[in-house]
């Protein structure tokens, strides 16, 4: 399926560019993330677990549902850093240190060292935002696009309503038409 | 003669795992019970003349160990806890010094205890414990299991971790 004539091979890119005296301008390329299938291999979702009971049942025990809750964070730990590593991983001026392509526990780290790298904390803040923007996860802008849709919309009703009062009033036989 | 030591399993957790390179393992939390080794070998008093005179060690002797309790509930991976025990549906045994010697799998009694801001832990380590099948008696949530451990005492440590997460631990 396409929207607007694009598929999953065009995702939606964001650029940061934080200018600089000394050296070249920083520029950063975020581009959102299509698919978390390599995610989903590499990293099974959380289950909440059972206990064996005598009488044969199985239930969850308050064991098993902190255990439960203590996995969630860390698939969602593991799932946010996934997202920060492949919305960043096309920039070849940005060297992981303690991330590795393959190995989810070691996504957690991807927010620490976005939080490290040699940018002021304004420019860590957009950098934050153009990720979060390129994966549509931006509250703002979604609702910004979705008020300039219904603007765009509702001006189109009002431009509409105008052509046919006046076509009504040009017309000659007095009858209403295009109604 | 040597009586053995008694631990009260009130609130402890048994795991048991054999020693497949990803353990199966069975987690019971126990309601009530008891659990009693005997460790120790037997020293043999020499006499000179009638009287006493030197002390040497005797032979080794294997911790007998004796588990009698009630479970509440059971956590285990795809066996059962009698699987493990016995060494049945695919459970391999931890001895891997010596794999064709009969089955066994370790045993890890843990008590965890919380006082204020410190939780304080026990565990009783038994390695390499084969089981007296005729002396395995499960009866719904009653297991009576005996058996010995191919050495000669079962470790025994301590720990404690507060808030601050400081922690100490010493073993025996």
């Amino acid at each position: 399926m396409r929207i607007k004539g694009l598929d999953k091979s065009k995702p939606n890119i964001e650029v940061v560019i934080f200018p600089r005296h000394d050296i070249d301008d920083i520029v950063i390329k975020c581009k959102a993330v299509i698919s978390y299938d390599r995610f989903s291999k590499l990293v099974a979702e959380p289950i909440l677990g059972t206990a064996l009971f005598p009488d044969g049942t199985r239930k969850p025990t308050d064991e098993t549902r902190k255990k439960f809750s203590e996995d969630s964070i860390s698939y969602f730990e593991m799932r946010h850093g996934f997202m920060l590593y492949e919305t960043l991983k096309d920039n070849e001026n940005i060297e992981w240190e303690s991330v590795s392509k393959d190995d989810p526990i070691s996504w957690k780290n991807c927010a620490k060292e976005i939080d490290s790298l040699p940018i002021t904390d304004a420019e860590s803040n957009r950098l934050v935002a153009a990720i979060n923007r390129a994966n549509g996860m931006s509250d703002a802008l979604i609702e910004e696009a979705e008020q300039s849709f219904l603007v765009r919309e509702a001006s189109e009703r009002v431009d509409q309503k105008s052509i046919v009062s006046s076509e009504a009033v040009n017309s000659t036989s007095g009858a209403v038409v295009n109604v | 003669m040597n009586e053995g030591i008694f631990v009260d399993l009130k609130d402890a957790v048994i795991t048991v795992s054999d020693g497949s390179a990803t353990p199966k393992t069975a987690r019971l939390r126990i309601g009530d019970g008891g659990f009693t080794f005997k460790q120790g070998s037997e020293r043999e008093y020499k006499l000179d003349a009638g009287k006493l005179w030197r002390v040497r060690e005797g032979n080794e002797v294997p911790v007998e160990v004796t588990l009698d309790f009630v479970w509440l509930h059971m956590h285990t991976t795809d066996v059962s806890f009698s699987d493990i025990i016995l060494g049945k549906n695919g459970c391999v045994s931890t001895d891997t010094v010596y794999p064709c010697d009969p089955y066994a799998c370790d045993i890890d009694i843990d008590f965890t205890k919380a006082c204020g801001n410190v939780t304080y832990f026990d565990n009783y380590k038994i390695a390499n414990f084969r089981v007296e099948p005729q002396d395995y008696d499960p009866k719904e949530s009653m297991v009576k299991v005996s058996g010995k451990a191919n050495s000669v005492e079962v470790p025994h440590s301590q720990s404690s971790s507060s808030d601050s997460s400081s922690s100490s631990s010493s073993t025996t």
